[in-house]
């Protein structure tokens, strides 16, 4: 698995590419405590993450709950359809904000999306 | 020309009275989908790209739909949260929406239409929107979207809106389209008379009668002197006993009816039995009256007499051991069985919990032989009453309880996926539990097991303490 982080309207976008499972997903999770205090919302953009297990789902789901501590909120970007069965399946798309679009997740934070 | 579905439940709840396990937009109408005469109705205006969007699953939409080919459109899906706005849906699909002139469905409703009508108006290359604010149809360029909010109907004389509200309403509508507008959309079944249409694999003896009005799936069985019709709608496999007789009534998919019944102004869904006039539901628990049609049973026994096999061949292996090295740490240690959750009915028993007995070192050592899972697998060889591989045993607490009750099925057993993972993101049991019901299979029951006694074996038991 591959981890790109960027900054971009003041929202930080990390790049999730290939895997993320049981075997990878502390690496994500390492990625975010890095950078956590560089931005208070947050992209995952998944355009290249072909697999998601529910470790993987679990360990953003922990990101999640950093980041509303902090009074910020993570949002999804490019969902491909494997993930998103996962993300179906376990009713994570309930907490989540789901985009088909980097631009639109990252512009989103500037509307009220209702929560 | 794209089109954007947005397949909001908050209107259907009431459904979940009636039909617990069918999603709203796949109840069937006149034996059809909700969402397929939808889907009709886009592709009669040449709409060739559909998004559904769902905020309840797209996993039984997909399932029944496919990626469209069945309508020579090209259908994705997408996921939305629970009470998301169409502006919002708009804007998470935005990818989607943009650059095109862009069809817009939002809510759950049945729409009516003239099809010659609706394509000589559409045809005038004017925008459209019919309804309100809690279900419509809009239509328009990408530009005019914002106003898709504020514009008044301006489709009536071709298009209306059918509120199902409740099951008068499912009811009304599913009698009027195969009373009155059975030729105004494609329906399920062929027909050699005015107003009949019969199934695939359709059995009924000389001695049945059928009268018209009347729609029957495919599979279904009538037996002796039975009668149906008129204005009766019978689903797929669905069988029908002796001197029985069904009029004015819907027989939903996958049920049986027992014989000398008289169903008047009914609607029948596996076990529940519904007055179709006053909205009444009783569960009948009588199977010899109305029941489900069971399927898979095979399988599931075969699964279950499988398990139960692994499961004794692990308990002898382990009964030696246990009886030299678990037994004398049992004897000496003070209680280490907390109570556990077995199903969906809360039923509890007591059995050791491995985060009590990973307090000593003697009951590390016992861990990493699943010794503590002796009295687990006990139950699984002989009782049948866990599973060797299933959900997580969960301990009795308010919190487990909750989750519990929120899982389509709760089968518990000695494995379970969450352990064989050893996560240690706290509060996601459910991500783990629904992953397993999803995915379950031979082979993913043999991988949890080995991924188990391995991690034990080598690692010891992980820091949550799953057991």
């Amino acid at each position: 698995m591959e981890l790109n982080f960027k900054q971009e309207n003041k929202v930080g976008i990390i790049e999730v590419k290939g895997r993320l499972d049981a075997y990878h997903a502390p690496e994500l999770r390492t990625l975010y405590n890095s950078v956590a205090d560089k931005a208070v919302n947050f992209v995952f953009d998944m355009a290249q993450c072909d697999f998601v297990d529910s470790t993987g789902l679990g360990t953003i789901v922990a990101c999640l709950k950093s980041a509303s501590q902090g009074g910020g909120d993570i949002h999804i970007a490019n969902l491909q359809e494997k993930p998103r069965m996962v993300f179906d399946i376990t009713r994570a798309h309930k907490i989540f904000h789901i985009f088909d679009d980097l631009e639109a997740a990252v512009l989103s934070f500037d509307e009220d999306m209702g929560d | 020309m794209r089109c954007l579905i947005y397949a909001r439940t908050d209107e259907a709840g009431w459904l979940k009275d009636y039909f617990p396990d069918v999603d709203p937009f796949l109840l069937k109408i006149v034996n059809k989908p909700l969402l397929e005469y939808i889907l009709d109705m886009v592709t009669l205006l040449g709409f060739n790209e559909v998004r559904i969007v769902s905020d309840n699953s797209t996993k039984e939409i997909e399932h029944s739909l496919g990626v469209g080919s069945k309508w020579g459109s090209k259908i994705s899906y997408a996921l939305a949260r629970p009470g998301d706005s169409l502006k919002n849906v708009y804007l998470k699909n935005h990818s989607f929406c943009r650059d095109t002139a862009l069809l817009l469905w939002d809510g759950f409703f049945f729409a009516s239409y003239d099809s010659k009508h609706l394509v000589d108006y559409f045809k005038q290359d004017q925008g459209f929107c019919c309804g309100d604010s809690k279900r419509m149809i809009y239509l328009a360029a990408g530009e005019n979207l914002g106003n898709a909010f504020v514009q008044q109907s301006t489709a009536q004389e071709c298009l209306e809106i059918k509120n199902i509200s409740s099951i008068k309403d499912y009811y009304q509508l599913s009698m009027d389209i195969l009373k009155a507008w059975n030729r105004n959309y494609v329906l399920p079944g062929y027909t050699n008379e005015k107003d009949t249409f019969l199934g695939l694999n359709v059995v009924y003896p000389h001695s049945c009668e059928l009268h018209p009005p009347i729609m029957i799936g495919n599979n279904c069985r009538f037996q002796r002197e039975t009668w149906i019709g008129p204005n009766s709608i019978i689903g797929n496999n669905v069988i029908i006993d002796e001197n029985t007789c069904v009029n004015d009534s819907i027989v939903y998919d996958n049920t049986y009816v027992g014989r000398d019944l008289d169903l008047d102004h009914k609607i029948v869904y596996k076990g529940n039995l519904i007055s179709a006039q006053s909205g009444e539901c009783i569960h009948i628990l009588d199977k010899v009256l109305v029941s489900q049609v069971e399927l898979g049973i095979v399988t599931s026994y075969l699964n279950r007499l499988v398990q139960r096999v692994f499961a004794l061949c692990l308990f002898a292996i382990q009964t030696m051991p246990w009886l030299l090295l678990y037994l004398p740490f049992s004897v000496v240690s003070k209680e280490l069985r907390t109570e556990r959750l077995l199903s969906k009915n809360m039923n509890t028993r007591r059995y050791t919990d491995s985060r009590l007995v990973a307090k000593s070192w003697w009951g590390r050592l016992m861990i990493r032989f699943s010794l503590d899972k002796y009295d687990l697998l006990f139950r699984a060889a002989f009782s049948g009453e866990l599973y060797l591989v299933g959900n997580r045993l969960f301990v009795n607490s308010v919190k487990n309880r909750k989750l519990i009750g929120d899982l389509p099925v709760y089968n518990p057993g000695v494995f379970s996926l969450s352990e064989s993972v050893a996560s240690h993101n706290p509060g996601v049991d459910s991500f783990y539990e629904l992953e397993y019901i999803d995915k379950i299979s031979t082979l993913l029951n043999i991988k949890i097991l080995i991924a188990t006694l391995y991690g034990r074996l080598f690692k010891g038991l992980d820091t949550d303490g799953h057991n």
